[in-house]
């Protein structure tokens, strides 16, 4: 009986936990305004945009062009879409 | 069947948290925008009168008949508010957004499962065998509840979809109710129906009483106006959006240049 009322319990936590979490997101981002999210705009590098649009507009022969990992790494992108994945739960 | 002068006083608050509720949802003509969650203060409403009246001069099992059958109304229509909530907040266009609408119903499928074991996981001690169903059924139907509404909400953050302002108020009050109302059911599930029941019980009208004045206070308010933004923001945007333009001429003028 003890192991099943603290398996019920454990449940009944988690969900309550994941619960009043995805709340406190939702309400957190209600409060957000223009001013908050605009303040987020980062400069994209030009230097990482001039070597993606030099490959891209004058291509060698046999050319590996770089992957779609490699552009939004380089822009920094990925990280950015870290940083949006983290604010998403606001 | 006999209810206690507590009991009395917290059905009687309740029934008039909700009428008050209902006048402000037609009155301020919310019914528009919902019109399940109207419905459901409505049927609510309906539902305490006719058993108060049941309860006063009809018999047992008439009661009994028609609390039997709101039960099962009263869990439609909170879905329903729940759906009507997942149609304001992911719907912000016209379509559903696909990727919130199948998030959304993954997550409602496995709230369900999660729901179902956590109501047979204990057997509540209980008076008869359909009491122990009903404590049973409210705790699945409370966990069902609660895990639509946090897949709906997840679905929203992870869009960064942001609410208004009477649908929030919604929210809040359905959280609180909600969370009070499973916290309850599983008390119920552990102690039985013997053990500080009634006293259990009247937590969730209590709160439940609160929770409708809270909504009549909110949806009597209008919607909340977004802030425009600061002088400060709007000339850095203007700035920034002159830059990008010379800079976008500079490059298509190179461009040009180069194919010459």
């Amino acid at each position: 009986m003890l192991p099943a009322a603290l398996v019920f319990w454990l449940i009944i936590g988690i969900l309550l936990s994941r619960y009043l979490y995805r709340h406190i997101a939702a309400w957190q981002l209600y409060r957000r305004d223009w001013n908050d999210l605009l303040s987020k705009l980062q400069p994209i590098p030009v230097l990482a945009v001039t070597a993606i649009g030099d490959e891209y507009l004058n291509p060698t022969p046999h050319q590996l062009g770089p992957e779609p990992v490699d552009i939004w790494r380089s822009l920094g992108g990925l990280e950015a879409s870290g940083e949006c994945g983290a604010m998403r739960e606001f | 069947m006999k209810f206690s002068i507590v009991q009395n006083v917290l059905w009687a608050a309740s029934f008039a948290a909700n009428v008050a509720l209902l006048f402000v949802l037609i009155s301020k003509r919310r019914t528009r925008e919902f019109p399940v969650f109207t419905a459901w203060i409505g049927f609510l409403s309906a539902e305490m009168a006719v058993l108060f009246l049941i309860y006063r001069w009809g018999s047992v099992h008439l009661y009994d008949l028609i609390y039997w059958s709101c039960v099962v109304v009263d869990f439609l229509l909170q879905l329903g508010v729940v759906m009507e909530m997942a149609r304001i907040v992911l719907r912000p266009l016209e379509p559903w957004l696909s990727e919130a609408r199948d998030r959304f119903v993954v997550s409602g499928l496995l709230g369900a499962t999660v729901a179902a074991g956590a109501a047979l996981l204990l057997h509540p001690d209980a008076k008869s065998l359909l009491d122990v169903w009903e404590i049973r059924g409210n705790l699945f139907a409370g966990i069902i509840i609660v895990e639509l509404f946090s897949a709906m909400m997840g679905a929203a953050n992870g869009l960064g979809l942001q609410w208004r302002s009477h649908v929030m108020g919604l929210g809040q009050g359905l959280f609180v109710w909600s969370t009070v109302a499973v916290l309850v059911d599983a008390l119920h599930n552990v102690l039985g129906g013997y053990r500080w029941f009634t006293a259990i019980d009247n937590v969730r009208v209590t709160v439940w009483t609160a929770a409708a004045i809270y909504w009549a206070v909110v949806f009597w308010k209008p919607e909340r106006q977004r802030n425009p933004l600061s002088p400060e923001m709007e000339h850095y945007l203007l700035g920034l959006h002159r830059r990008v333009k010379f800079d976008l001429a500079r490059s298509e003028e190179s461009l040009s240049r180069l194919r010459k």
